[in-house]
């Protein structure tokens, strides 16, 4: 068997580096970003849902992980197809009508979740380097990712088939994670000049947004 | 066999045949503690790598004590003994190791190979599954781990599902195929990252026998088309997955990130249940 990954990483028995950009490619590289206890991750879920203490990049500054964002959105996209599966599911039941499980809610729901959590804060990054106010990169996964855990409380609590409630939770689930982005951003954004409300902003909307298009594409039945 | 005693490979081959047969019945007459085990290991398996895993003692009978036996391997010794009964002109082709030719897979019937796979793959099945009183310790890992049960268990579980499927067959496997192939790697890369101790293969093989029984659970929910039977034999098999899953798991990890590498493993499994369910 293959004793490659196996092998324990010690911090201080370091072995040099033995060629740069393929160390990128083992397991060992990304261990420090796993390198979190249960009671942490617990800690950070709860942070997560109150957006207004703004401590979050203070706790996770010496210590971001990548647990958190990968494992969060992989429940979501599960808890999402499920979720969506299972309202049309009573729809179409409620109006006897024939209903197909459709597998490329689960296909889509992982296209978005990852896509957004990886495709967002890489940008900022780039955005917040151009205004000469850098973040670490994988500070701004484990935010992003910490956000979307607001939404799985609220995708089980839409399966209330009010339409009014629905859009309520949504908008409700959309304001919490984008002022949490936000406010734990603001530090640094301060510093980044006059620009500094056009960023917060636009992060704010794409939060909204994305919670927008879940609550359209998940919900919308048409029977 | 050839009468071609000029070779004196097979010449040395054929006495130490028969050395064999003589320690086989010498050792029936002496009882425990002889030389030949009842069934030792398969000679096939590659050394089992050192690492920090646990090591685990199969259910085997104890080998007796090696410096009475012979230095090479020894070969497998089902209740027939094998090479005469083999009887092909493969088995005496081998010249490396004098004592008795190790099988050769590649000239041996097709049918002692896939015997050999599946009695493996049973007896894999058995340790992992099965609530089994002889089982050393339900954290240790599998010892004689192979893949070709995990390949066969997923493989069944995406062609029922794609069964059972009224529309897109086809994406239904797909997605089954890939959530539990890509899921058995990430589940493993998932422990490694937090600290924990296994071998790579070894994790994958004991998922993939964990998945057998949601297998039967596909299987029941095929054949009868009830939600609210579905619902319970998914509830049912996923809980036995997940029992099967959980001391290898826990014990990879420190104590204190055990929570962190089982509730993935419950996710995968509560999420391959769902489809099953919703699959209709």
């Amino acid at each position: 068997a293959d004793d490659t990954f196996s092998r324990p990483v010690n911090g201080t028995t370091d072995e040099p580096q033995s060629s740069g950009w393929l160390h990128r490619f083992t397991v060992g590289a990304y261990k420090p970003y796993f390198d979190v206890d249960t009671s942490d991750v617990v800690e950070r879920l709860k942070e997560s849902l109150f957006p207004f203490r703004g401590t979050f990049t203070e706790k996770t500054a010496n210590n971001p992980d990548l647990y958190g964002p990968f494992w969060i959105c992989t429940t979501l996209i599960f808890v999402a197809a499920s979720i969506g599966t299972f309202v049309t599911y009573i729809a179409h039941k409620l109006k006897k009508q024939e209903w197909n499980y459709d597998i490329n809610l689960v296909t889509w729901s992982a296209g978005v979740f990852y896509g957004y959590v990886t495709i967002v804060p890489l940008a900022l990054y780039v955005v917040l380097k151009y205004f000469s106010a850098p973040s670490g990169l994988v500070q701004l996964f484990c935010l992003y990712g910490y956000s979307l855990f607001v939404f799985i409380p609220a995708l089980c609590l839409s399966v209330v088939p009010l339409e009014i409630f629905r859009w309520v939770i949504a908008g409700l689930a959309g304001f919490m994670s984008a002022t949490f982005v936000a406010l734990n951003l603001k530090a640094h954004i301060n510093s980044a000049g006059e620009r500094w409300f056009l960023i917060v902003v636009s992060i704010f909307l794409l939060q909204l947004a994305l919670s927008v298009v879940l609550k359209l594409y998940l919900f919308t039945v048409t029977v | 066999m050839s009468h071609n005693d000029t070779i004196p490979l097979y010449q040395s081959s054929q006495s130490d045949i028969d050395e064999i047969e003589n320690m086989m019945n010498d050792s029936f007459q002496s009882g425990p503690g002889t030389v030949l085990p009842a069934r030792p290991p398969s000679p096939i398996r590659p050394s089992i790598p050192v690492s920090s895993s646990p090591f685990v003692q199969s259910n085997l009978p104890p080998l007796p004590p090696s410096s009475s036996s012979s230095t090479q391997k020894v070969m497998p010794v089902p209740a027939p003994p094998p090479l005469p009964s083999a009887g092909n002109e493969g088995n005496k082709s081998i010249g490396g190791s004098g004592f008795g030719s190790p099988p050769n897979t590649l000239t041996e019937p097709v049918w002692d190979t896939v015997k050999r796979d599946l009695s493996r793959i049973v007896s894999n099945l058995k340790l992992v599954v099965f609530p089994n009183p002889y089982r050393e310790d339900p954290g240790k890992a599998l010892r004689d781990w192979d893949l070709w049960g995990p390949f066969f268990f997923i493989v069944f579980l995406g062609l029922t599902l794609s069964w059972s499927a009224s529309v897109k067959k086809s994406e239904v496997f797909a997605v089954a195929f890939a959530l539990l192939a890509a899921g058995a790697v990430i589940l493993t890369l998932n422990v490694l990252l937090l600290g924990g101790h296994i071998i790579f293969f070894q994790s994958l093989s004991l998922l993939g026998y964990c998945l057998f029984p949601l297998d039967v659970g596909a299987v029941i929910c095929m054949l009868k088309d009830n939600v609210i039977l579905k619902m319970v034999v998914v509830s049912v098999t996923l809980a036995w997955s997940s029992w099967a899953a959980y001391p290898f798991m826990s014990a990879a990890v420190n104590p204190r990130r055990k929570a962190l590498a089982l509730y993935p493993v419950f996710l995968m499994y509560v999420s391959v249940g769902f489809l099953i369910i919703a699959i209709n």
